[in-house]
């Protein structure tokens, strides 16, 4: 490579590249502010105070957006994980540069002139791209802003997940589940703000100086978003599927030594508000689509060979599957007394006032928020979470001993290494673990971003109405999500004095239904020693196993038979190495 | 000051000295047994007497109400179609320490057994009820559906067995009526709205305080023994064991280790049967238990009331329930029958009887369910297996209509599929699991004296002869049972003072703490004008009690 490809950004004027595109989350996400909020409505009655949400990022007027640094964060690791090639090369020659420092033969200019030379000489293109302590990178991400106008009010009852019109935000809950008690760790319960899939951001990449290989290069990158096996995700719990995005709409713009006599001159006699190099954004510096195939892409580094394993995995419901998420929806079951399902009513999202006056309470299924439009429309889904949650617990149940149940306890309080159990490491490798407060050392040990990453497709159905025995609907009935099948079920405990129904012990609550396909893709990054990939391999065999012997159940009211499933196909892909996507600019 | 038990012992002590005149008086409150301040109005009629609350010292057995009762003339009525599990002075319970004990030394199992239900009379479960013509209420009950196909929820067959189990084991009593504080469960009605309603307002577990209309206050004690509301502090019981509990107190709530799941069978399995219910009121044979009889209580003290109307009547106050409910098996169809005919069960014109069809699974049909354990040790598998299917003699009840002889059913494990679970090495990734497809052997009731946690036995013995007596299926007895019509001499006859008390000289008694054989004594006594004021007296007396259900055994 010469010197001329070489550049740097503050090098002499070559070129400069704005990349202008659309960013779609296909997943919702959260890139946090570590702050918390409250939110109107979600309040805990019992200790009389505001729930804490975990909030995320947002620009000046409140709205959620992705920070430039966050993104260019989420590019350069792409870049460094995806090519060969993509390493600091200039970390391992800092004793070099040092040495040029402290050379006493040279002044401060011939040092300087030295250290970038050594810099362009020496620099791999992710150091020239992104920069280091030493140089300035050539691309700059610009904060990305929400363009997305959603009409859908306020939620102060929780049915539409508390949305926020404003900040363009929803409410998720997480929750870690004791495995001896059945029931919420104390302490474990998460709020936390999320941008619903289909939240539309314009994001702005400008690059000056690229060299040789580097646009073609930096737009492969852009283009890592729709990777189908490997995409570049931004923010918090990407393992939970969360983060993920597609890319559209790029306009590329080129300001080059052939066409800067015109930006002169635009610049000259422009009224726009535009000014400098923001006016390479006008049409005519527009690359055409026929000149994007002219970018040097033969001497592109080769794709790396993507280190994970996937399998996809299709359960069928074996029973009902209940995931709650804390909500009610209204039902009348019955137009007289000693009836039941007769000429019912249902409303999705009744307020409290009409849950009092004319409704009963259904417990509802886990839903999350999705942009249509101008609108949020909510939709049924399988949390990630749940699966990993039902898949760690056996995990740890049956891998380490009782007392270790409880792994953030048992590793503050113990003298490592002389007491740790077999496959600990194993199952913090896989699944990742976070402690805080533990001796020194232990919490960076012990502290792993894991492995895993389950994804769990949306159900595919379309049924408008849960199913209840009778189906005799009035008309004007608001059923709420459609997309997956779903029954009432009544649980009426008796008194086991008297044997009558127990006062206030009726309710009802809906469940996904049996017979319904649950579609799971796990990826699992392969591990540094061989032994951790035989006990990722082994683990995969023994939870399909559970999983089809009943043993592993996935949400809640297992001891009523929910929960059950069956791995019905299991398709295990090959690695594969990452495709070159320019083409579908 | 009085002194209480020791299942009372979580009331403490409660000076009752105060309560005499009616002089207001807050007991302190605990934190088992919250004190109600309930203050309902007083219908038209006052408490001569001011209940005072006592515990129920050394609660009689079954065994001594049988001796009592043994020598009973036998009466032309119907035994009543349910009885008590007598309740003890406190729960079995065992400690975490005696858990973990006990889970070291015993194999844990996991796995699945499959069960055979078979319906050995019709069983129905309430789906779709659909309204009828202008006076009557119900026109049919559809069976419950899941899914568009016809089940035996799990939760009910859940539901059953820890019922059961609860009894059989002594353990607490997970469902109860509650309200929060302060109200009772069994409130004291408005007499102005609803003159037939409870004088004495009452709750399962806390001591309950009524402000009559003269502005005196009574107590009146729990229906159940404050210890036998389900505490984590104090303990576990089998069925919470077996079946989970979930506990305000961190970290004790337990996840369950037995899951039920649904029964699912086709249609053609199905066929309509009668059933009966009263119109314009409540379901027949809905409870209604009440502490101004000795139908549900155990007998307490006898008092004299006005009524609005301005008669006096006697009032036979009752405090605490006699046990745990459960109904006997007899043949639905004969039972119906019984009822519909208005010669030997007199229907009220206001309320009258109505028939309708509900949809049963039939007799003799088979359904097939799973029930899945976690790591359950060895005598809980027994004991569950054991539940499932309780010997020769007992059989369980499940749905709608026990009361008329629908739901007997009988279990059988077809199959059992388990693993040994390790305890103290973890799981081996390498190797296959090792299920066992298990010829089921019957745990006997001979064997029960194995089951033990701590030394102490799981099974409680006389809870287990309750059992036998109310769950014994000899379909060849053809025994009836029928509550007590709506006529004379029975539910709505008052005992007019001084008319009906005077003349047998009991004045003495009114007011004053009476003993439980006393008790029997008076009810024998007003048996002419009233027979349904002792519940026991008139199981006893009823047809075929003491020559047959008296004598069954597990």
């Amino acid at each position: 490579m010469t010197e001329e490809h070489r550049q740097l950004k503050g090098g002499t004027f070559q070129n400069r590249y704005l990349i202008k595109a659309t960013l779609t989350a296909k997943t919702p996400f959260h890139i946090g502010d570590g702050e918390t909020i409250t939110r109107k409505g979600m309040r805990d009655e019992e200790k009389n105070k505001d729930h804490q949400i975990n909030s995320v990022a947002t620009d000046g007027k409140g709205r959620a957006y992705i920070p430039g640094s966050s993104l260019r964060g989420a590019l350069r690791d792409w870049l460094c994980l995806s090519y060969d090639g993509m390493t600091e090369k200039l970390e391992e020659a800092r004793k070099k540069m040092d040495e040029i420092r402290d050379d006493k033969n040279k002044n401060q200019q011939e040092k300087d002139d030295a250290i970038v030379d050594f810099v362009m000489k020496n620099s791999s293109a992710l150091e020239r791209i992104f920069g280091t302590q030493q140089n300035e990178g050539k691309l700059e991400v610009w904060d990305a802003y929400c363009t997305s106008k959603v009409e859908t009010n306020i939620d102060e009852y929780g049915q539409l997940c508390f949305w926020h019109k404003d900040r363009i935000t929803y409410v998720a809950k997480s929750v870690a589940i004791d495995p001896e008690t059945g029931t919420a760790e104390e302490g474990k319960l998460y709020n936390f703000e999320l941008v619903p899939a289909g939240a539309a951001f314009e994001v702005n990449f400008s690059a000056q100086n690229l060299s040789e290989n580097e646009p073609a290069l930096l737009i492969e990158v852009l283009n890592g978003f729709n990777h189908p096996t490997n995409p570049i995700t931004i923010g918090a719990m990407t393992k939970l599927d969360l983060g993920k995005f597609c890319i559209s709409d790029f306009k590329i713009h080129h300001l080059d030594s052939m066409n800067i006599d015109k930006w002169r001159e635009i610049a000259k006699t422009t009224t726009d508000i535009r000014a400098g190099y923001d006016i390479i954004a006008d049409s005519r510096f527009e690359i055409k689509k026929e000149e994007l195939k002219t970018l040097n892409k033969a001497t592109l580094p080769a794709p790396k060979f993507v280190a994970k394993n996937v399998e996809n995995w299709l359960l069928n419901l074996e029973t009902p599957l209940v995931i709650r998420n804390g909500t009610f929806a209204g039902w009348n079951n019955s137009a007289k007394p000693k009836t039941r399902n007769y000429k019912m009513e249902f409303k999705w999202n009744a307020t409290p006032q009409e849950m009092v006056t004319s409704f009963a309470q259904v417990g509802d299924l886990y839903h999350s928020l999705e942009i249509k439009g101008d609108k949020v429309v909510p939709y049924y889904h399988v949390p990630s979470s749940s699966i990993r949650g039902s898949l760690r617990a056996w995990t740890i149940e049956h891998l380490l001993p009782k007392e270790w149940w409880n792994m953030e306890d048992k590793i503050k309080e113990s003298d490592f290494p002389n007491n740790k159990p077999d496959y600990l490491d194993n199952i913090i490798s896989l699944f990742g673990f976070a402690i805080e407060g533990a001796k020194k050392g232990i919490s960076k040990e012990y502290t792993k971003a894991g492995r895993l990453t389950i994804q769990v497709d949306r159900f595919g159905s379309n049924q408008t109405s849960p199913d209840v025995d009778g189906a005799d609907w009035k008309g004007g009935n608001d059923f709420g999500p459609s997309n997956a099948e779903r029954q009432i079920k009544p649980r009426n405990p008796l008194d086991r004095i008297t044997h009558a129904a127990k006062e206030g012990g009726l309710h009802n609550f809906l469940e996904f239904s049996k017979g319904q396909k649950l579609s799971l893709a796990i990826e699992i990054l392969k591990p540094d020693k061989p032994e951790q990939g035989v006990f990722d391999q082994k683990l995969l065999e023994h939870w399909k196993s559970e999983i089809n012997s009943g043993e592993i159940r996935f949400g809640g009211l297992t001891g009523i038979g929910r929960g059950r499933a069956k791995v019905i196909t299991r398709t295990v892909i090959e690695s594969v190495k990452k495709e070159a996507i320019n083409d579908k600019i | 000051m009085t002194k209480f038990s020791n299942s009372f012992d979580k009331l403490k002590e409660i000076d009752t000295t105060g309560l005499k005149e009616g002089i207001p008086y807050t007991p302190p409150p605990t934190k088992a047994s919250p004190i109600s301040q309930h203050k309902g109005t007083l219908p038209e009629g006052r408490s001569k007497t001011i209940i005072q609350i006592t515990a129920a010292k050394n609660r009689k057995t079954r065994m001594e109400y049988d001796e009592w009762l043994s020598k009973e003339p036998t009466e032309d009525h119907n035994p009543n179609p349910f009885d008590f599990v007598f309740l003890s002075n406190h729960p079995a319970l065992y400690s975490d320490e005696e858990i973990k004990h006990f889970e070291q030394t015993q194999d844990l199992f996991s796995g699945h057994l499959e069960i055979e239900l078979t319906a050995l009379t019709p069983v129905h479960i309430v789906g779709t009820q659909v309204p009828s013509s202008p006076g009557h209420s119900i026109e049919r009950s559809n069976f419950y559906k899941e899914s568009s196909d016809y089940c035996i929820p799990g939760s009910s067959i859940q539901g059953m067995l820890r019922g059961f189990i609860e009894a059989l084991t002594n353990g607490w009593i997970s469902q109860a009526q509650e309200k929060e504080d302060p109200d009772p469960a069994y409130s004291k009605s408005d007499g102005q709205t609803n003159p037939q309603g409870r004088h004495i307002g009452f709750d399962s577990f806390k001591v309950t305080e009524n402000t009559h209309s003269n502005g005196k206050k009574s107590f009146i004690g729990p229906g159940i023994l404050p210890v036998y509301r389900p505490d984590r502090t104090m303990g576990i019981d089998i069925s919470s064991y077996l079946f989970g509990i979930i506990s305000k107190e961190k970290g004790l709530s337990r996840k369950h280790k037995v899951e039920i799941e649904d029964a699912f069978f086709q249609k053609e399995a199905l066929k309509d049967f009668p059933m009966v219910d009263i119109n314009n009121t409540a379901f027949m044979g809905g409870a209604h238990p009440s502490a101004s009889n000795w139908w549900y209580m155990i007998p307490k003290v006898i008092l004299e009331r006005r009524t609005g109307n301005g008669h006096h009547v006697m009032e036979l106050v009752g405090e605490g329930f006699w046990g745990r409910k459960f109904y006997f098996h007899q043949n639905p169809v004969e039972c119906i029958n019984f009822y519909t005919n208005s010669q030997q069960w007199p229907s009220n014109l206001k309320r009258p009887i109505y028939e309708y069809n509900a949809a049963c699974l039939k007799e003799k049909n088979k359904v097939c369910f799973n029930i899945y354990v976690k790591r359950l040790p060895k005598a809980m598998l027994d004991l569950l297996c054991l539940c499932l299917m309780p010997g020769e003699n007992i059989r369980h009840k499940l749905g709608y209509g026990k009361q008329y002889g629908y739901g007997s059913v009988d279990f059988k494990i077809k199959k059992a599929l388990m693993r040994k679970e390790k305890k103290d090495s973890p799981f081996d990734l390498l190797k296959e699991e090792e299920w066992e497809f298990k010829a089921y052997n019957p745990c006997r009731w001979e064997a029960r004296k194995d089951l033990k946690i701590a030394e102490k036995s799981i099974i409680d013995e006389s809870s287990l002869k309750n059992l036998a007596r109310i769950l014994n299926w000899q379909p060849t007895e053809s025994i009836l049972f029928s509550y007590p019509p709506n006529s004379k001499k029975y539910f709505q006859t008052p005992i007019r003072y001084p008319e009906d008390f005077k003349p047998l000289r009991l004045d003495g008694l009114i007011g004053n703490n009476l003993s439980e054989k006393n008790a029997i004594d008076v009810a024998r006594q007003l048996w002419s004008t009233k027979k349904t004021i002792h519940f026991h007296l008139y199981q006893a007396r009823a047809k075929r009690y003491k020559e047959i259900v008296m004598k069954r055994e597990p």
